[in-house]
C-alpha cells in the first residue's frame, strides 16, 4: 500500500486498517503480526528505510480505536511505538517488528537496575505487567536511571514468569532479571523513554475510545430494543440520562486526544495526560454503566463488556493513571508563580 | 476613577492587520495596560466597577477591537474569522476580569439579529450594543415557562402598527440596567406550544414595563421580575414574523451555544492558577499542594479544563472547514458547569485550611471564590438545566427513540 498524507486522511486510513484489524483480532499473534504487518499497520509511524509509512502520529490514533473497538489482543499500540523508538538504534529488530516477524512486549511497571562493568551493561531486578511477553522477541523496560533498555527474551538471565492480571485476553509477565548482559545500542536514554510513554497516553487514549464507543453503542442498542414495563428500555429517563452521560464522556475523550494534534507543543505534555486521564475516567464509566444497562445479561462472561473493562482496567494500571495524574497537578503547580 | 488613557481614543488601535501571534500580543498587552485595577476579579479592592465605569471599559474593549471580532465591520465589528475569535478568547479568559454587562446583547441578541433582522435593525441595533449604548436582557423564562419554555404566556397582539404585550417575564438577568430587552412572546395560545411564537427587541423605557430586582444566592441583584402590562412595541422592532424569528434563532442558538463565551475555557484555567497562586503565598495551603489528596483533586480540574479547552477548540475546527456541529455546544455547557463546580467547591475547601492571620493574597482568593462557589450553583440551572441538556443529548445526538 501506497500512502500520501498530503491526499490520506487519519480518518480514511483508519477505514482502510479496519478490516485488517477486524480480521486479525483474535486467535493467534503471529498470524495477525502478518495480517496487520501486509496491510502496513504495524509500520505505520516508522520510516520508509525499515519498512514503514512513515505518517505522522496523528494517522496511528484511528488505527488504535479501531483496534481498541475489535478488542484486538494483537500488541498494536507496543509495536507501532516501539518500533519507531527502535529504528535507529536497532533497525533489524526495528524492522522485524514491523515485518510482523517478531512480536515487543512492554514491561509497563517496575524497574531494572543497570549497571555497567568491563564485559559491558548489566541489567538485573523485577518488572512486571508486561503483556504476551512469552511470545515476544524483544522486551523493553524501565530502568532505574530514568531510561530504558531492550532486552531480547532469549537472552541469558532473563526468566520470564506468568503473573497474575485482570485481563486474560492479553495475559501479563513478568520478568526476572539476573546479571543479563546488553550492549549499549539496547539502551534507551531518559529523554527518549518520556517521549515513547507520552505517545502510549495518546495511543492508549485512543484504544480507550474506539473501546467504549463500541460499548455505548451495545449499551444503546440493548436500551432501544429490550423492552419492560411495555415499553422500550431508553424510553425512560433515568436510562436516557444515563446514556446521554455516556455520551457527554466519550465527546469529552474525543476532543482531548484530537486535540493533542493541534496543540502548541508547549501544551502537548499537558493535552496528553488530560486526553489519557479523560479516556481512562470515561472509558471505565462508560463500560462499567453499559454492564448495568445490560441488566443480568452484561453480567455474563458471553457478553464482551467485561473483557472491555479488564482490558481498560489493565491499561490503568499499565500507565499507573494516579501517577499521571499527579504529574498532571504537578506540572500545573510548578508553572505557577 | 480615571481610566488608563488610551480609552478615551477612538479605535485608537484598529489591529486589522494583526494576525495569529501579532494578534494575541496586541490583545494581551492591551488587556494588562488598560484594565483598571479595580477591575482584577483576582485582587483585593475597596471599591467595586460601577455601571458607568464598566460601560466605558467595555466599549474601550471594542474600540480596541476585542469585542464584536466576527461581526461585520457595516455593523460596528471588525469581520475577523472564529479563529481569531478564538485567539482573542483565550486572552480574555486569561485576564482576571468580570463577565460582560452586555452579554445577552453580544452573545444571544447580536447573532440572532444578524440571522434574522432587517437591513436597518441591523444597522441599528448592531452597533449600539458594541458600543454600549444599548444594554440587553433576555426575556424568555416565566414563572410557568423555565425548563418547559414553549409553556409561555406572555402575548403579543397586533393591533395596528404595534403590537401589544401582555405578561410577566422572571429570572430576567440585568433587566434593571438593561435599554432593550430580547422578548419571547406569543401570539396564539399557550396550547400553540412552539407555534406563533414571536421575537421582539422591547425598549425597556416603554409605558407599561415594570421591573422588581431578585436577590440571587450571592447576595446580588442580579435578575428581576419584569411585568408587561399592554406594552406598545413598534412593529419595527419585531424580529421576524411570528415562527420565522424564532426557528432562526433556534438555529442561531445551536450554533452559540457552542461558539459563545469561549473564554470561559481559559479563565476556568487562570482559576485554577490564581487558586494555586494563592496557596503558594501561604505556608500551611503551600504544604497542601504537596499532599497527595488536592494535588489529585487539582489534577483532575487541571484535566477537567483541558478537555473544556479540546472542546472549544476542536468545535472551532469544524466550524472552519465548515462541518455542522449540531448539538455540540450541549456537551461542553454540561460539561463546564459541572466541572466548574466541582473546582470552585475544592477552591473554598482549600482556602478554608489557610494559616492565620490571612494574609492579602488569600483574602483576595476567598473574597473571588467564594463569591465563584455560589454563583456556580446557577451554572447548571441557566441556559438549560443539566437534565435538560443530558435531555438533548439523548434527543437529538444519540436519537435515542422515545415511544413506547
Ligand atoms: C442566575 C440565573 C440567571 C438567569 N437569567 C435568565 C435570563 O436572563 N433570562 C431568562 O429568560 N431566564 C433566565 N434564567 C432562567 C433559567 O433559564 C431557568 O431558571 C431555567 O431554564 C430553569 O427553569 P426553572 O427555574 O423554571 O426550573 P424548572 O424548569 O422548574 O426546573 C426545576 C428542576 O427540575 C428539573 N426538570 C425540569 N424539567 C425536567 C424534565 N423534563 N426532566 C428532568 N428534570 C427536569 C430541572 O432540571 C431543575 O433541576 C436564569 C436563571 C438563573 C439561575
Amino acid at each position: 500500500m501506497a500512502f500520501d498524507p498530503d491526499t490520506l486522511s487519519p480518518n480514511d486510513f483508519a477505514a482502510a486498517a479496519a478490516a485488517a484489524i477486524a480480521a486479525s483480532a483474535h486467535g493467534d499473534l503471529s498470524h495477525a503480526a502478518r495480517r496487520l504487518a501486509d496491510d502496513g499497520l504495524l509500520g505505520i509511524l516508522a520510516i520508509e528505510e525499515i519498512g514503514g509509512l512513515g505518517l505522522p502520529e496523528s494517522f496511528a490514533m484511528p488505527v488504535l480505536s479501531a483496534a481498541g473497538a475489535a478488542r484486538s489482543t494483537f500488541p498494536l499500540l507496543e509495536t507501532i511505538f516501539a518500533a519507531r523508538l527502535l529504528q535507529g538504534r536497532l533497525p533489524d529488530a526495528a524492522t522485524a517488528l514491523v515485518a510482523g516477524e517478531a512480536l515487543v512486549s512492554v514491561a509497563w511497571s517496575g524497574e531494572g537496575s543497570v549497571g555497567s562493568d568491563d564485559d559491558g551493561v548489566r541489567l538485573d531486578g523485577v518488572v512486571g505487567r508486561a503483556s504476551h511477553a512469552d511470545k515476544a522477541a524483544f522486551i523493553l523496560l524501565a530502568t532505574d536511571d530514568g531510561g530504558a533498555a531492550v532486552v531480547s527474551t532469549g537472552s541469558a538471565g532473563v526468566d520470564i514468569r506468568p503473573a497474575s492480571g485482570i485481563d486474560p485476553d492479553r495475559p501479563a509477565f513478568e520478568l526476572h532479571l539476573a546479571d543479563v548482559r546488553v550492549s549499549t545500542e539496547n539502551i534507551v536514554s531518559a529523554e527518549e523513554w518520556q517521549a515513547f510513554r507520552l505517545a502510549c497516553l495518546q495511543g492508549w487514549a485512543a484504544l480507550i475510545l474506539g473501546a467504549s464507543e463500541a460499548c455505548l453503542a451495545m449499551a444503546e442498542e440493548h436500551a432501544n430494543t429490550r423492552r419492560q414495563f411495555g415499553k422500550a428500555l431508553s424510553a425512560n429517563q433515568a436510562l436516557r440520562h444515563i446514556l446521554a452521560r455516556q455520551k457527554l464522556v466519550l465527546e469529552n475523550m474525543r476532543a482531548a486526544l484530537a486535540s493533542c494534534f493541534e496543540a502548541p507543543s508547549s501544551s502537548l505534555q499537558m493535552r496528553s495526560r488530560a486526553a489519557f486521564l479523560a479516556a481512562v475516567e470515561g472509558g471505565v464509566f462508560i463500560i462499567e454503566k453499559s454492564i448495568q444497562i445490560h441488566g443480568g445479561m452484561g453480567f455474563t462472561w458471553d457478553m464482551p463488556l467485561h473483557r472491555y473493562l479488564r482490558w481498560v482496567r489493565d491499561i490503568q494500571a499499565q500507565a499507573d493513571a494516579d501517577h499521571v495524574l499527579l504529574d498532571l497537578a504537578d506540572d500545573f503547580i510548578a508553572q505557577v508563580a | 476613577m480615571t481610566l488608563a488613557a488610551p480609552l478615551r481614543q477612538p479605535r485608537d488601535t484598529a489591529p486589522e492587520e494583526l494576525s495569529g501571534a501579532a494578534l494575541r500580543s496586541h490583545a494581551r498587552s492591551w488587556l494588562d495596560s488598560n484594565l483598571p485595577a479595580h477591575f482584577r476579579t483576582d485582587r483585593l479592592s475597596p471599591e467595586k466597577p460601577s455601571i458607568d465605569e464598566t460601560i466605558a471599559w467595555e466599549a474601550a474593549m471594542h474600540r480596541a477591537g476585542l469585542v464584536g471580532i466576527t461581526w461585520p465591520k457595516a455593523y460596528g465589528g471588525f469581520g475577523r474569522s472564529l479563529r481569531e475569535h478564538l485567539v482573542i478568547s483565550q486572552e480574555i479568559g486569561r485576564t482576571a476580569m468580570p463577565e460582560s454587562l452586555n452579554s445577552i446583547g453580544k452573545e444571544l441578541a447580536g447573532p440572532i439579529i444578524q440571522a434574522v433582522g432587517t437591513e436597518e435593525q441591523k444597522l441599528t441595533y448592531l452597533p449600539a450594543i458594541l458600543e454600549m449604548r444599548e444594554i440587553w436582557c433576555q426575556g424568555f423564562s416565566e414563572p410557568e415557562a423555565g425548563s418547559d419554555l414553549a409553556a409561555l404566556r406572555t402575548r403579543a397582539e397586533r393591533d395596528g402598527n404595534v403590537w401589544r404585550i401582555n405578561g410577566q417575564k422572571i429570572w430576567t438577568s440585568g433587566a434593571h440596567n438593561s435599554q432593550r430587552c430580547l422578548l419571547l412572546a406569543r401570539t396564539g395560545t399557550v396550547e400553540d406550544r412552539h407555534r406563533g411564537l414571536c421575537l421582539f427587541a422591547v425598549p425597556m423605557d416603554l409605558p407599561g414595563i415594570r421591573v422588581n430586582t431578585i436577590r440571587s444566592i450571592d447576595g446580588k441583584d442580579s435578575f428581576c421580575e419584569v411585568f408587561f402590562d399592554n406594552v406598545e412595541v413598534d412593529e419595527k422592532d419585531a424580529l421576524g414574523l411570528p415562527d420565522e424569528g424564532w426557528n432562526a434563532a433556534i438555529r442561531v442558538l445551536g450554533i452559540e451555544r457552542a461558539t459563545n463565551r469561549m473564554h470561559r475555557a481559559w479563565r476556568f484555567d487562570s482559576e485554577i492558577a490564581h487558586l494555586v497562586s494563592a496557596c503558594k503565598s501561604d505556608p500551611r495551603l503551600s504544604a497542601l499542594l504537596d499532599d497527595g489528596y488536592y494535588r489529585r483533586r487539582i489534577g483532575a480540574s487541571v484535566g477537567d479544563a483541558e478537555v473544556l479547552k479540546s472542546y472549544v477548540e476542536t468545535v472551532v475546527e469544524a466550524l472552519v472547514s465548515g462541518e455542522s456541529i449540531g448539538s455540540r455546544g450541549s456537551l461542553a455547557k454540561l460539561h463546564w458547569s459541572e466541572a466548574h463546580q466541582r473546582f470552585a467547591a475544592l477552591a473554598i475547601e482549600l482556602l478554608s485550611k489557610a494559616s492565620l492571620p490571612h494574609g492579602d493574597a488569600v483574602k483576595a482568593a476567598i473574597a473571588r471564590f467564594e463569591t465563584i462557589y455560589l454563583h456556580s450553583r446557577a451554572e447548571t440551572i441557566f441556559a438549560g438545566t443539566s437534565e435538560i441538556q443530558l435531555g438533548i443529548i439523548a434527543d437529538r445526538i444519540l436519537q435515542l427513540p422515545k415511544g413506547k
